[in-house]
């Protein structure tokens, strides 16, 4: 039917868009299309990647979160407290930062949910909360010197091969969104909410809940982007993802995310967030300014909203 | 209707409490400075015994100590904590009161801006400020000139053109010179490298003491060629990924200089991680991370400049203002190249 | 007829009008004298609403003729009406809630100085003259959220005033007023008679007819009835000429043997919607038909009973067995379906395949392996969409591109889905066509006849004769009358309606 192949047109387009920045940057620069530069990017894009996967499942319920930055700062300090400061094992230091980051996304979803704030006000509360507390906590210092072990997970490869740790990680957690979106009731019930909440709970579903876990597993997601981001550069810092939700955000609606709810796929945030990264290292490798970058992937956020509003008005018709 | 005057009124108390709660921590903190100067230093006091017993007497009072505001850009990493500690011991040394404050981080100049104005308004004997940009600054600092409060500034510079064109003026500037500080890293690069080929970690633009870092470094290695220039906003993350970026386009760079340490650091893990070797990195800070890397040979030389040092001079230039002295423009402060020639000669000084 | 025709305010000739699919009015006439109340009256789905919105220019896709104090004009919008000297108070409210009273009034018209600059003082002045003209002493300075409904029905007014129209429209006003709120309204009523300014009235509230009106005009599906004196007419005759047709043998009912009583209520209260003391009962194997004005509170009861809204008190029973139902998801688990009034905001989600939707309420049986079956799901649900007639060429189909009639049949493909046997149709046929309507109707019996207890709410007299078996009518927010097995005979659409206009 003609109607289908208006759905898939979102995904489609961020996929073509893709593939056309990686021919241009390729004919532009020499130094783009190689081994070493792909998996540079794929090494870059999974904190922004990480992090949009949590997001994205906030705004298919038609939700937003944009305390997910702050709260990878918040969950890299617990661990760094716990683990150099404190001196207690690597492993109690991973528990208990991923237990704050999904207690900061319980926190927003109950919020969003019981008491009826609007998910922008709510995780704006969250985003100052968590900054405040980062920062506090920190005394302002960065908090490095980590085990090797975990580090492995930030700048390791996986044994025998070229192929890092974390890149690893970043698309076995795609798979498993994937999976959980397409194949869950999880997955179903957070799209019908997005499509029609009122509709949802008229049908027995209990949106209260659903949104409560779509908000944890957003907060859940950061405080795993915060175990990349710390092996990553072997430290915590309480100024460290600032203004990443905006990164996260856009890799949604590039890929194909409506923030109305209800529309979008795993994969194509995925490809969204390969579109910020893919710019930025092109423009860094021809050594252009990153204050072009950030109107570019301005330009693009644009391009990628407008295909979707014309989405939506062709579907009104 | 009523529920808005309700939630006003509560809002108003919460000011007014939080207010109060301020006022008090100030005036405590301010009471023990006070006594503790007098009994260190009675000889500070220039009046009779008579006075300062009387000022004993009524040490619960205010008025009479010197209160300073001193506003940095951020609290967010090592080198303000450490001023701040600095700040703080040199006051009770000298007893004065200090009331140090920051904006959540060092773009939000706005908010700095109105740090400024409220501390005119509170009436302060005088101002050290670090400003968070070299032109947004001015017009609160001619406010303060307009109310008689002296501005000293520390560790950033501003405009000083501008400046003096919009009618204002600042006592001192009390810090290192950026421009040579950073020199001291350029210097040692061309002295120690041949046939550099270099890339540049800019700051966030607008500051100028980011400038005068990069200008300063690259005037001493003029003949080497530049091969990037990127900015990675002071942000270790960004750092990273600019720097494998231009690794991945240019594997020849052999010297890079970042104009922070967040920045620096982030360039060490990438260049760690990419497998790269014989690449000089310099930065700037002397955090303690850069120590730790300069120990372990990662980065070549790191630029100290003492924040503890800066601090006194500031309060000292307060104290010289208040006391008649004219000043110069520049009160310059140490700033030294750390390398692994003197590293541990500059941790040992440090602990003490 | 030519002398008499100059007196006219307003003729209206031959008014017709089509939606999609329906003929809303087929050639109504309609007139007017200058000072008079006029009733304009009709079951749900008259056409009363209808004919005002052509003439107040809200709907200007109309054909045949209005003459406005004896000039032929086009209705064509609501500014230029209003300018005419016709204004309408809307049934569903048309303020803006975070606007001062006067703003309300004056909206799009604020008197401004030279400079466009809004005079407020002359606006707000004007504003209390008006008000204070209808009696009222709302504060030209509140903003509408806070005022009560009553209020706002009275800025309505005002504003309709100010227009100084020769012609107030008024669709319902009474329905959200208390008793104190009508009377002043009643009195407004009579000084704008006095003033020679014509009312159109349309009510559900035969006593306020009987209290106001001058003349009655009577439509019915669409047709007109009569237009006559009030004293010319009984409530009889008004009751009769409203419902008119006689039942045909459209409703192919079946009798089944009843079962037990799967659903028991007693006295439920709800504050929200004034839903008072309501008891009854719905027994498996039985259709229990629920009818009701506008207004009456039926949907509002039945959300209550799913767990949609909160009640106040009250007890429901289930089998037999009390229960306590708190939210969708409750009623759902305790086998309650329910297909809500509005298909497209509250029964489907658009973006859904027919699959997709119909799967919702039983994901769970689709699970193997910690996975949704995806094959199974298609087979079982291709079963319902067959079973059911949905008309469409894959289930995959986004339901957004479905005609009413389908759509509603993939609401009831979803129940059906569900493990229910209580079934909750809340106007279950509206904006339907014919054939599909006989469908529903025999998926009804055929869930009676499963052993399901089906409870139909309606705002059709014919259909809730034709499908019940046992009646429950209720008129604000109270059970008013109830047909059941010794009385359903005497149901007719004059005894029914009888009921339903019953005050309280």
């Amino acid at each position: 039917m003609a109607t289908k192949k208006k759905i898939n047109f979102g995904d489609k387009s961020s996929l073509i868009v893709l593939i056309a920045l990686i021919i241009l940057l390729g004919l532009l620069e020499p130094a783009f299309a190689t081994v070493n530069n792909a998996i540079n990017i794929l090494q870059q894009v999974t904190v922004v990647a990480i992090l949009a996967l949590g997001v994205n499942i906030v705004i298919f319920t038609g939700g937003i979160d944009i305390s997910v930055g702050a709260v990878v700062a918040l969950s890299g300090i617990v661990l760094g407290k716990i683990v150099v400061d404190a001196g207690l094992p690597m492993f109690v230091g991973i528990v208990l930062s991923l237990l704050v980051a999904l207690f900061c996304g319980v926190f927003n979803g109950v919020m969003i949910s019981k008491f009826k704030l609007q998910p922008m006000i709510a995780t704006l509360a969250m985003q100052s909360m968590a900054r405040g507390l980062a920062l506090t906590i920190a005394g302002g210092k960065t908090i490095s010197g980590y085990p090797e072990s975990f580090l492995y997970l930030g700048q390791g490869n996986v044994f025998g091969t070229k192929i890092p740790v974390q890149i690893v990680l970043m698309i076995a957690l795609f798979i498993i969104f994937h999976f959980i979106m397409r194949y869950r009731k999880f997955g179903r019930y957070i799209y019908a909410i997005g499509g029609n909440e009122e509709a949802s709970r008229l049908s027995g579903i209990n949106v209260d809940r659903y949104k409560i876990l779509a908000y944890s597993i957003s907060g859940l997601m950061a405080g795993v982007t915060s175990l990349v981001l710390v092996a990553k550069l072997n430290s915590a810092q309480p100024v460290a993802g600032l203004e990443y939700e905006m990164d996260a955000i856009a890799s949604c609606v590039i890929g194909g995310s409506s923030l109305l709810g209800g529309q979008g796929s795993v994969w194509g945030t995925f490809i969204g967030a390969i579109i910020i990264v893919i710019i930025r290292n092109g423009l860094n490798l021809m050594g252009i300014s990153s204050n072009l970058q950030k109107f570019v992937i301005g330009l693009v956020i644009l391009l990628a909203v407008l295909a979707d509003s014309f989405r939506n008005r062709k579907k009104l018709q | 209707m009523k529920f808005k005057k309700i939630i006003a009124l509560m809002l108003a108390t919460l000011m007014m409490l939080s207010l109060v709660a301020c006022g008090g921590g100030e005036s405590t903190s301010d009471d023990s400075g006070s006594s503790e100067a007098e009994a260190v230093e009675p000889s500070a006091d220039s009046d009779t015994e008579e006075v300062s017993s009387d000022a004993e007497e009524d040490s619960s009072a205010t008025d009479g100590d010197i209160q300073i505001a001193y506003i940095v850009k951020a609290l967010t990493d090592e080198f303000w904590e450490d001023m701040q500690a600095g700040a703080f011991a040199y006051a009770e040394e000298v007893g004065v009161e200090i009331d140090f404050q920051a904006p959540p981080k060092e773009t939000d100049v706005e908010q700095q801006v109105n740090m400024v104005e409220n501390a005119v308004v509170k009436g302060y004997d005088a101002i050290i400020l670090s400003a968070a940009d070299s032109k947004a600054l001015i017009p609160a600092i001619i406010t303060a000139n307009e109310a008689d409060i002296p501005v000293i500034l520390v560790n950033d510079t501003i405009d000083m053109d501008e400046l003096e064109n919009s009618g204002g003026y600042v006592e001192t500037y009390v810090g290192i010179d950026q421009y040579e500080a950073a020199s001291l890293a350029g210097k040692h690069a061309a002295e120690n490298i041949e046939d550099g080929k270099v890339a540049y970690l800019e700051g966030i633009s607008g500051v100028q003491a980011l400038q005068d870092r990069l200008d300063g470094f690259k005037d001493q290695v003029s003949d080497f060629e530049i091969v990037a220039s990127q900015t990675a906003n002071n942000d270790r993350n960004e750092g990273y990924n600019v720097t494998q970026n231009i690794l991945s386009a240019n594997p020849e760079v052999n010297v890079i200089w970042a104009v922070n340490a967040e920045m620096g650091q982030g360039a060490i893990q990438a260049i760690q991680q990419g497998g790269f070797e014989n690449i000089a990195v310099y930065d700037f800070d002397a955090a303690s991370d850069d120590i730790a890397a300069v120990q372990n040979g990662t980065l070549t030389g790191t630029v100290a400049q003492y924040p503890e040092l800066q601090a006194e001079g500031a309060i000292q230039a307060c104290l010289d203002i208040l006391d008649g002295k004219e000043l110069e423009a520049h009160t310059k402060t140490k700033a030294e190249l750390i390398t692994l020639d003197n590293v541990e000669e500059f941790i040992a000084n440090k602990n003490n | 007829m030519s002398k008499k025709s100059k007196e006219y305010l307003l003729e209206m000739n031959d008014i017709t009008v089509r939606f999609p699919g329906v003929l809303a009015l087929d050639k109504v006439h309609f007139d007017m004298y200058p000072g008079e109340v006029h009733a304009l009256l009709g079951e749900n789905g008259a056409g009363k609403s209808t004919i005002m919105k052509a003439l107040a220019g809200v709907n200007r896709h109309y054909e045949g003729e209005i003459i406005w104090k004896g000039e032929p004009i086009k209705a064509e919008s609501i500014v230029e009406q209003n300018e005419r000297g016709i204004s309408i108070i809307f049934q569903e409210m048309n303020l803006l809630p975070n606007l001062t009273v006067a703003e309300n009034i004056f909206f799009g018209r604020h008197p401004t100085d030279s400079m466009g600059m809004v005079l407020w003082d002359k606006m707000n002045n004007d504003a209390r003259e008006l008000l204070d003209s209808i009696g009222t002493n709302i504060r030209e300075d509140a903003l509408i959220k806070d005022l009560t409904v009553g209020a706002m029905q009275m800025v309505e007014i005002a504003k309709a005033l100010s227009f100084e129209s020769d012609l107030v429209i008024m669709d319902e006003p009474t329905s959200a007023l208390t008793n104190k709120e009508t009377e002043n309204l009643f009195e407004v009523i009579e000084k704008l008679k006095q003033r020679d300014v014509g009312i159109v009235y349309i009510s559900h509230r035969l006593e306020e007819i009987d209290l106001l009106a001058d003349r009655i005009t009577i439509l019915r599906d669409g047709k007109y009835i009569l237009t006559e004196k009030k004293e010319n007419l009984s409530r009889e005759d008004l009751i009769s000429n409203m419902v008119g047709r006689e039942i045909d043998d459209f409703y192919p009912r079946v009798e089944v043997e009843v079962g037990d009583i799967a659903l028991k209520v007693e006295n439920l209260n709800q504050e929200l919607n004034g839903l008072k003391d309501i008891s009854f009962f719905a027994r498996a194997g039985e259709t229990t038909g629920f009818y009701g004005l506008m207004g009456a509170g039926r949907t509002e009861l039945m959300r209550a009973i799913y767990g949609a809204d909160h009640y106040d008190s009250g007890d429901v029973y289930i089998w037999g067995e009390k229960t306590n139902i708190k939210s969708c998801e409750d009623g759902k688990n305790k086998g309650i379906a329910f297909l809500t009034e509005d298909r497209k905001t509250q029964g489907l989600i658009l973006d859904f395949s027919i699959s997709e939707n119909i799967s919702i309420t039983n994901i769970d049986a689709l699970i193997s392996n910690f996975k949704i079956n995806l094959k199974e799901e298609k087979e079982r649900n291709q079963e319902l969409v067959s079973k059911l007639q949905v008309k469409t060429p894959s289930i995959q189909q986004k339901t957004l591109n479905l005609s009413g009639g389908n759509q509603q049949k993939v609401v009831i493909c979803k129940w059906l889905n569900s493990d229910s046997n209580i079934f909750i149709f809340d106007e279950p046929t509206r904006g339907i066509d014919v054939g599909a309507k006989t469908e529903i109707y025999s998926i009804i019996n055929s869930l009676k006849e499963e052993g399901n207890a089906v409870i139909v709410v309606t705002s059709e007299l014919p259909e809730l004769l034709g499908v019940s078996d046992h009646i429950y009518v209720m008129s604000n927010g109270r059970i008013s009358g109830e047909f059941d097995n010794d009385t359903l005979a005497t149901a007719n659409q004059k005894s029914v309606m009888r009921y339903a206009t019953k005050e309280y």
